[in-house]
């Protein structure tokens, strides 16, 4: 396969550390249908939107409509949730084929998913379901990484999802899990730090180790969101602000890759576009603390909403994980 | 060290874990393929993926089905998604069409004691067009259609309906009830009588129409690419079952007095793209 390389058309958008050239785009947030009319009419100034691709292949509605006008105001990424990466059922071509038309019409910088598989014997979970670890699996995932990228002509990122179980023939840790596919099949790594968080606290491992052993020169973009902790597990939920907890490691993150472009989701539960936005830019204040205090823990400028300091009896009233997408209809 | 479980055979085992009804505590051979952690068993850590898998996909039925999930109630809808999702478990890459087969399963598992359950496959027919119509083909990027000045024959002339257009022919009035639900106010469910529907797109929103029967049968004809004259002829001669209250009844006369009406409204609503060729097959 040829050299490959993010597309950094965005003009004044600065360049990143990244071994593809994917340029930093700054602080963005998922684009989700309840935002659609605020966005049109009022512009905000967000340094970029992450799409989810699945709710925009098919639509010639409202949702492929609003799309296009985005796509002429903000730089724009695909994150998808379906490619299934790690299933063992053949690679969906004709989703390949969609994803490749929608990345045409819209220049995304990058196109992600998730190291996972979400099906498998023509069936769909529309969960991120989680891989064994294993020499195995490995091979069977690089292969096909690299097949999608000769697809696609561009490099795949990849992004470590949340995960709840452990696999008895587990045999990598996920860090080297994730490093060794991004090398060996030469693509790029969303580093979820929430993630990180998440299956540190279900698995048992460090989360900061986790941060230094996957390699900073493939990561291409962060994500932050908040989850819920149920005490015994945390879980994926999308429904919150960020943690302290998670907070410190994305400084870690910033501070070893030198900084990527970083998008905050919010799935459940979602608050006005300004307070979404307004959480992704408290990633500014955090890394302007990594510069400021090499000491400090946590950030002055609003209470701390570090759930691990609540006890454990915190009722959430949404434990379903990340993702559920949907675009509702609009009927008169 | 021991091969592992061929990848594909540990797919299959935990899709078919997760799916199961109520798996609480995973299948027998739970804690010989996923280890425990600090403060959760195996069967435990599946289960949180048992019970989202569930749970997600109901969330996504109830937003596709927002008037149906009112109308039965919380319990009911998750008994009938649950048994749906059993009888056809996701296949496809996108979520909108996991209620593919939504009305056709609650057709053929209803109860045939209790007839009025019908209405709940009738609503559940109009919310699925509903959806079908918003994100399918539309007639935004169309130019503004005009009627036909007056002089063009009847006899010629072709009406081509807007894209993504539907007619919907129900055996409950189902869009009276979803207007009903839509504007906050509590219904109980109707009784059978038949109601005719167009749900189109206008500047990316879904409207519903509600039509009589000759209307309906008028525009089926139309959709089908009679002409006007054909079409007005069909509805013209529709028999006038029990079913039909008076105002359905259309002598030709009648008819011919109201079509100028319809047309207007119908012009104006935006039923229509283009004026086909009068003679298609002439080339």
């Amino acid at each position: 396969m040829s050299e490959l390389a993010c597309d950094g058309a965005g003009g004044a958008i600065r360049a990143s550390g990244n071994k593809f050239g994917c340029p930093h785009l700054g602080f963005g947030v998922g684009l989700r249908s309840v935002h659609f009319s605020h966005l049109l009419n009022h512009s905000p100034a967000v340094d970029w939107l992450e799409i989810i691709s699945e709710n925009f292949l098919d639509s010639q509605g409202r949702p492929r409509h609003v799309l296009r006008q985005l796509a002429e105001r903000y730089p724009l990424v695909m994150h998808g949730v379906s490619l299934s990466i790690g299933s063992t059922d053949p690679l969906d071509f004709e989703y390949l084929a969609k994803l490749k038309r929608l990345a045409g019409e819209i220049s995304p910088r990058w196109i992600s998913d998730h190291l996972c598989w979400t099906g498998v014997a023509g069936h769909n979970s529309h969960d991120l379901l989680p891989l064994p670890l294993h020499e195995e699996s490995l091979a069977h995932v690089v292969e096909r990484v690299r097949i999608v990228q000769d697809f696609l002509e561009r490099p795949l990122v990849l992004e470590n999802p949340s995960s709840y179980v452990t696999f008895a023939d587990s045999t990598i840790p996920e860090a080297e899990f994730l490093a060794r596919v991004a090398e060996e099949a030469d693509c790029g790594i969303l580093l979820d730090v929430n993630n990180v968080y998440v299956s540190s606290r279900n698995h048992d491992f460090c989360p900061e180790e986790y941060l230094r052993a996957v390699p900073a020169q493939r990561i291409v973009q962060f994500h932050l969101a908040g989850h819920t902790d149920l005490g015994t597990h945390c879980i994926d939920t999308h429904d919150d602000r960020v943690i302290d907890a998670v907070w410190r490691l994305y400084r870690l993150a910033h501070e070893l890759t030198g900084g990527a472009s970083t998008l905050l989701e919010w799935d459940a539960k979602i608050p006005s576009f300004d307070e979404v936005h307004a959480e992704a830019l408290a990633a500014r204040r955090w890394i302007a603390a990594t510069t400021t205090s090499q000491e400090a823990n946590s950030m002055p400028t609003r209470p701390t909403n570090d759930r691990l300091l609540l006890p454990a009896t915190v009722s959430p009233t949404s434990t379903v994980p990340h993702p559920t997408h949907l675009v509702a209809a609009e009927v008169a | 060290m021991s091969r592992p479980t061929p990848l594909a055979e540990l797919q299959l085992w935990m899709l078919d874990a997760i799916r199961q009804p109520g798996a609480r505590i995973g299948p027998p051979d739970v804690d010989a393929r996923i280890l425990g952690s600090r403060q959760q068993t195996a069967g435990q850590r599946l289960a949180v993926y048992a019970d989202a898998y569930f749970a997600r996909l109901l969330e996504v039925l109830a937003e596709l089905f927002p008037c149906l999930r009112h109308a039965v109630g919380d319990e009911l809808f998750a008994e009938f998604a649950a048994g749906y999702l059993e009888a056809y478990p996701p296949t496809s890459y996108t979520l909108h069409r996991l209620a593919d087969h939504f009305p056709e399963y609650l057709e053929a598992t209803r109860p045939t004691d209790f007839p009025a359950l019908a209405f709940v496959v009738e609503l559940a027919r109009l919310e699925q067009a509903i959806d079908r119509v918003f994100d399918g083909p539309g007639p935004e990027e169309l130019p503004l259609f005009e009627f036909p000045a007056e002089g063009a024959s009847a006899d010629e002339l072709r009406l081509a309906l807007v894209p993504g257009m539907e007619l919907l022919s129900l055996r409950f009035p189902a869009s009276s009830y979803f207007t009903v639900w839509k504007n906050g106010e509590a219904d109980s469910w109707p009784p059978a009588a038949p109601q005719y529907v167009a749900l189109f797109r206008r500047d990316y929103v879904v409207r519903r129409f509600e039509l009589s029967r000759v209307q309906f049968v008028l525009l089926e004809h139309i959709a089908r690419g009679a002409t006007l004259a054909e079409a007005i002829e069909a509805a013209a001669n529709i028999d006038a079952d029990a079913e039909l209250s008076p105002t359905d009844m259309a002598p030709a006369a009648e008819l011919a007095e109201e079509l100028r009406d319809w047309f207007t409204r119908w012009s104006a609503a935006g039923f229509f793209a283009s004026t086909k060729s009068p003679n298609p097959e002439a080339g």
